[in-house]
């Protein structure tokens, strides 16, 4: 068979193919009734199943869940509260040191006080 | 419970996204599972009985994507890909997987439609050309089929065929011409009996 004739039958079948194509997939089958029946049962069933582990989600939480809660939870709540009973205590030992301070500062006021007033009636009878 | 039909008209799903019926469905309206099986599995099925030659076959593989697509929709992020490009994925993946394990089984030779299409076989314009096409596709490596079947059957784009298959447009075109030659070849060595002559 020359080139031509190859050519030819070439072309002549891309047509038939077509329609061969055309034909195939005509007789091809169509989704039966039983299998859109089972592929619908599949989906109810993953919504199902989908609800299941949600519902499962929420139920683990109840333990597990709530302690690691809990712990993350008290973590900083821990950290906030040694740190207002430091800041207390500081604040407590600073009022104290403050207190004791002020208490230092009266008696010295008061021997200086004194001292200040032995000088001055000291100056008073060296003037008189 | 799971919402019913009233909540999502049937007349408003006919003409929504498939997007948008995947994520209704992960929201739990069934109508609009309902609608995308009514929208893919013939389709499905005609890809997935091109590709197997077998019937129930075909029907497993299509239940099988079907059952995936509900898995997924949950978690299916919007814009990331096409529904119907990852169900075509999905099917023709399975279909080859399925090629493959028969081709382990030795059954390569399985074909089962012819038997059990009797309705189908009366619309046929030429039942022999149409099993001798069949034979021809059956002989196509996994890859060359699948590209010859989603241009021939379902008449998607070389760049959609591509995203389907996870290979270029490039190598889609030499797939589908590879194919369509080979398939000549095949069918030429039969023209006489076919009557492809005249």
């Amino acid at each position: 068979m020359g080139k031509l004739n190859n050519s030819r039958l070439s072309d002549h079948l891309g047509d038939d193919l077509e329609t061969g194509f055309a034909a195939l997939k005509e007789s091809l089958p169509r989704p039966s009734e039983a299998m859109q029946v089972a592929i619908m049962r599949d989906a109810v069933r993953c919504q199902e199943q989908k609800q299941t582990i949600q519902s499962a989600r929420k139920e683990r939480r109840s333990w597990p869940d709530l302690i690691g809660l809990a712990i993350r939870n008290w973590v900083p709540t821990g950290i906030l509260a040694a740190s207002a009973i430091f800041g207390v205590g500081a604040g407590y030992s600073m009022a104290e040191d403050a207190e004791l301070a002020v208490t230092q500062i009266f008696s010295a006021d008061q021997t200086y006080g004194e001292f200040d007033a032995y000088s001055s009636m000291e100056i008073l009878l060296q003037d008189n | 419970m799971f919402r019913s039909a009233e909540a999502a008209p049937r007349r408003s799903l006919d003409s929504a996204a498939d997007e948008i019926l995947l994520a209704l469905y992960a929201d739990g309206h069934l109508e609009a599972a309902r609608e995308l099986m009514q929208r893919f599995t013939p389709r499905l099925m005609r890809l997935a009985a091109g590709m197997l030659g077998n019937t129930s076959e075909a029907e497993e593989v299509v239940q099988e994507t079907m059952l995936r697509l509900w898995q997924i929709a949950p978690d299916w992020e919007v814009g990331r890909a096409k529904v119907s490009t990852w169900l075509w994925r999905v099917c023709t993946n399975l279909c080859n997987d399925l090629l493959r394990r028969r081709r382990g089984l030795g059954l390569d030779e399985i074909d089962e439609i012819a038997d059990d299409t009797t309705s189908a076989e009366e619309k046929m314009v030429d039942e022999q050309r149409v099993q001798a096409l069949r034979q021809a596709l059956d002989s196509l490596p996994e890859r060359q089929k699948s590209a010859v079947l989603l241009r021939h059957f379902e008449g998607l784009s070389n760049p959609n065929i591509a995203e389907i298959l996870g290979t270029s447009v490039e190598a889609v075109e030499s797939l589908i011409a590879r194919g369509i030659r080979k398939l000549k070849s095949k069918l030429g060595d039969r023209r006489e009996e076919l009557g492809w002559e005249n």
